[in-house]
């Protein structure tokens, strides 16, 4: 008996580690391969076509360049802004702390298609900021630029607004985790708050401050869904992959996947190793050594008033008010305008009731249909995806190989999901398995490349910081079965990890847009379906999907506080 | 040197109340322990001083100064913490002159204090060794030396030694003393350690539940405990009810089999009503026979000598079962039975605790 559960365990094992090299890394990898095994088409798309010449090359440098111009200076906001936003939200106490906490986490689960259009209305028509301040247009246009770097304000906006809670979270953890009596030890020195900071939590924290930034990079890097809606005339690196794949340049698009893919790597693998070491940085005295400390010391001391901390505090307050929840108010308050009728022309016709409910040939029954695809492809592939994560959990903490194969998983959260898209599409489909065409089987397959990853990492959070371990070894010395001590003690005690990361993959899966344009084929998602409407100028329908959109993530928002609470 | 002057202090975490109007003075130079269970406020009232947290109400002086909205980094205190927290990233040295740094000083001038006070504490070797690289009492040493460099004159040290291995701890509490004395200093030092306070204080002082019980000097506290808590809580303390006997003013303590004389009754206590005997197992002597006042035949249950000190466990006459130490060369047999004397004024009796015994007596 005991040897057949030992076989069947090793069997099961070998199991899950296939699927999640299959479903998981596969993917993430797979488009690499692209390059060497099909150079002729390659070089004949891009390099040497006998009509454009090197065009499509030089079309791929400048997305190239756009796109690592936009994500570096939007990590570079993201460091100045997240700083102080993840000290106070650390160290500050003040009325309505947690739900600050709660609007930095929100874009964390919120469509970016949906907040990228609705981010699009409140700062570029007169719906949102402009009429909060009388105009007749928005603040913005959408082709306003900042001059010097060639960069669209809103782009900018959309990247910074997305992606800084990937700074913010895990800065805000490791200032907590700092003891107290460090600070204190400081302040008592005679230092004052900015002066310790400077020297002492800065020094403890610039491991998670880097990468935290690196994340926020490569997830700038890879941002799709929002991009699409509001990039105007400009084009990244990560929308052009959509955008040929359908022209059906799938030599370029997949060449510039294979490049974002692999500068993805060299930029996050070196770190990723090189931070494992220890938590903090012994920083060069360069200051005090040149003698200018004391100089320094002068500025921070007026930078350490109560004053200017007050206004620091408004400053954030007031950013994050006017970057998260005035996109929200905006949309609704515009589908509000927009319910029965265009409010500008007056027309019927331009009334999301009209568009959604009663054009026969309208967007209600593409809406219903795409909010069934996309529950049905975030079920399925979070539901597989916790079936696969459990098991790896254990073998993760159980063999040497774990810590590399954690590593790995971090993969596909960090490539561009559209170089995802078509590295899946290529892998299931022509060009390997030939098994699953675009369509809802393709989306729930892609998805789970992320979702596993996702609720890997929530599991093992709560794995390491329980006694689970010692739990199962009394309940095995009393004489339970391994099936008896996954139900009775292993499950209940993962309860929490399993379920916020089911929660959080659910939303990731709900809101993809980039991979899941190029392998939904007609299936559409609500997040896609965001973006076609906005394409195809349907404002009402657009408006309507957004605020269900919207809903739906300030709702899982909720539940995943209920849970972290509990 | 300064003095701190602590007035009226009160603070509450919410529900708890961590301080309840504690009053206290620390003279200039003087080194003070505040003694007390974990969770009585010790660590709170430094902090309050040091200017960590603020107080609901009352005020703290510093040299007749008052400290309200004068941040910690303007207070010039040393502050030695429980936790060590020494500044991982730093290496020994750096540790030591950050207090200077901040304060502006030139570069040249912070490592050279810096290497001064290592040197004074007694590290020579090892400064540019990171604090996680050294033991624990070196680290401790090193979190001294950086308290002193900033030249604070006034110290606190909230459990200096809890974080300590017990062998090192005895070494290094002679060592704080002398390096307190040696630096002119005036310190304020917490602990729930007894013997601690008792063998380094100056000044003790005994805290529980926020509030201070009593002040004084080590001696003071052991031999006159104005509370039966204080008489259990300093030092070692036999305990038995009894019934009180007043007469002509003075006090017997009345167990039924045998009368002992109370020469130390902090508070008035009514005519045969219940009362709390205490008796340091020091105060027992070796008495010849039962002709002296205050003398009780007892039988020896144990008995064990080390040196010329007698650890003996004693049977009253009613069966209670206490604790005697003996400064004595006679030998005693378990199983004998002896006369011992207790002098009437190092017989301890108070009221019997309104909220019951086991309440009165409980740490927390
Ligand atoms: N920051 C805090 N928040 C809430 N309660 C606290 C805080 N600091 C101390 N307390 C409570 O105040 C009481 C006194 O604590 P403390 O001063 O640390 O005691 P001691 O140092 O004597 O052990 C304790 O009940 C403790 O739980
Ligand atoms: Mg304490």
């Amino acid at each position: 008996m005991a040897s057949l559960y030992r076989k069947g365990g090793l069997i099961l094992k070998i199991a899950i580690l296939i699927a999640t090299a299959v479903f998981v890394l596969m993917p993430s990898v797979f488009l690499i391969s692209f390059i060497p095994v099909n150079w002729d088409e390659i070089r004949y798309e891009i390099f040497d076509n006998p009509i454009v010449g090197d065009t499509g090359w030089k079309l791929i440098q400048s997305v190239l360049i756009f796109s690592f111009k936009l994500s570096i200076l939007t990590a570079l906001i993201d460091v100045c802004l997240g700083i102080p936003l993840a000290y106070i939200l650390a160290y500050g106490r003040f009325p309505g702390k947690s739900i600050l906490d709660t609007l930095v986490s929100l874009p964390l689960v919120m469509p970016t298609s949906g907040f990228g259009f609705a981010t699009l209305i409140s700062w570029t028509t007169n719906l949102g900021l402009g009429g909060l301040f009388g105009l007749k247009t928005g603040v913005i246009d959408i082709t306003s630029k900042i001059p010097v770097v060639d960069i669209p304000i809103l782009l900018l906006l959309v990247h910074v607004t997305l992606t800084l809670p990937y700074v913010v979270k895990p800065l805000q953890a490791r200032f907590i985790d700092i003891k107290p009596s460090l600070l204190e030890a400081s302040r008592i020195l005679g230092a004052n708050p900015f002066t310790s900071f400077r020297k002492v939590i800065l020094p403890l924290s610039l491991p998670a401050l880097l990468s935290g930034s690196i994340m926020a990079l490569a997830r700038s890097l890879g941002e799709t869904g929002a991009t699409m809606i509001v990039s105007g005339t400009y084009i990244t690196a990560a929308v052009a992959i959509v955008r040929w794949e359908f022209e059906f340049k799938i030599a370029t698009a997949s060449f510039l996947g294979a490049l974002l893919i692999l500068s993805t790597w060299a930029i996050v693998l070196p770190l990723e190793m090189m931070l494992s070491r220890k938590g903090w940085v012994s920083l060069p005295k360069i200051l005090a050594r040149l003698d200018l400390e004391r100089r320094v010391i002068v500025l921070e001391e007026v930078l350490s008033s109560s004053l200017s901390s007050i206004i620091g505090k408004a400053f954030v307050v007031i950013l994050l008010l006017i970057l998260v929840v005035l996109p929200i108010f905006s949309t609704s308050y515009s589908a509000f305008l927009y319910w029965g009728k265009d409010p500008f022309t007056g027309k019927m016709e331009g009334g999301i009731l009209y568009q959604i409910f009663m054009s026969p040939a309208g967007y209600g029954s593409l809406l219903s249909r795409a909010i069934l695809t996309s529950f049905i492809v975030a079920g399925l592939s979070t539901f597989l995806s916790v079936c696969i994560s459990i098991p790896l959990v254990y073998i993760i903490e159980e063999y040497g190989f774990g810590r590399v194969l954690r590593t790995l998983l971090k993969i596909p959260l960090v490539i561009p999901t559209s170089a995802l898209g078509i590295s899946s599409m290529l892998l299931w489909g022509p060009r390997l398995f030939n098994i699953v065409t675009p369509g809802v089987w393709l989306i729930t397959l892609t998805h789970m490349t992320f979702s596993v990853p996702v609720i890997v990492e929530s599991i093992i959070a709560v794995f390491e910081g329980s006694d689970i371990r010692d739990c199962e070894d009394v309940a095995r010395t009393l004489g339970a079965k391994p099936m008896e001590l996954a139900e009775l003690i292993s499950i209940p005690m993962l309860k929490r990890g399993i379920l916020t990361g089911a929660i959080l993959s659910f939303t990731h899966s709900l809101g993809e847009t980039g991979a899941t344009f190029i392998v939904m084929g007609g299936d559409y998602t609500v997040s896609t379906l965001v973006v076609t409407m906005v394409e195809s100028l349907a404002i009402p329908a657009a408006l309507f999907s957004t605020l269900i959109l919207i809903v739906f993530s300030l709702v899982f928002m909720g539940i995943v506080k209920v849970i972290a609470g509990e | 040197m300064p003095s701190v002057d602590i007035v009226n202090v009160s603070k509450s975490f919410g529900y708890i109340e961590a301080l309840n109007r504690v009053n206290l003075t620390v003279e200039n130079g003087s080194y003070v322990c505040l003694l007390g269970p974990s969770g009585c406020g010790k660590t709170t009232l430094l902090r309050i001083i040091a200017g960590f947290i603020k107080p609901d109400e009352g005020d703290v002086y510093i040299d007749g100064k008052s400290m309200k909205g004068i941040p910690p980094e303007r207070r010039g205190i040393g502050f030695v913490f429980q936790d060590i927290a020494l500044f991982p990233h730093m290496r020994l040295v750096d540790n030591v002159s950050f207090g200077p740094e901040v304060k502006g000083w030139c570069y040249k001038d912070s490592l050279k204090t810096a290497i001064e006070n290592l040197e004074r504490i007694g590290i020579h070797m090892g400064r540019d060794a990171y604090p996680n690289e050294v033991s624990g009492g070196i680290a401790q040493l090193v979190s001294i030396a950086r308290a002193l460099a900033v030249r604070s004159r006034l110290l606190l040290l909230d459990e200096p030694l809890g974080a300590l291995d017990p062998k090192i701890r005895v070494y290094m509490k002679y060592k704080l003393r002398e390096i307190v004395k040696g630096f002119g200093l005036t310190a304020i030092h917490v602990t729930h350690d007894q013997d601690e306070a008792l063998s380094i204080a100056d000044k003790i002082v005994v805290m529980r539940r926020g509030r201070i019980l009593q002040t004084g000097p080590p001696k003071e506290l052991y031999w006159a405990p104005r509370s039966l808590f204080v008489a259990y809580f300093v030092g070692e303390a036999n305990i038995v009810e009894v019934v009180a006997r007043c007469s002509g003013g003075s006090y017997i303590a009345d167990s039924g089999e045998y009368k002992l004389i109370c020469g130390w009754v902090p508070a008035p206590i009514e005519d045969g009503k219940r009362a709390i005997l205490a008796i340091r197992p020091e105060a027992f002597k070796i008495a010849n026979q039962d002709m002296d006042r205050n003398t009780i035949k007892v039988e020896v249950s144990s008995a064990r000598r080390i040196g010329r000190m007698l650890y003996l466990g004693i049977v009253l006459p009613d069966g209670v079962h206490m604790k005697a130490k003996i400064w004595s060369n006679t030998n005693v047999e378990p199983g004998s039975r002896i006369y011992v004397k207790v002098p009437e004024s190092r017989c301890f009796l108070y009221p019997y605790p309104k909220a019951g015994l086991t309440e009165e007596l409980s740490p927390v």
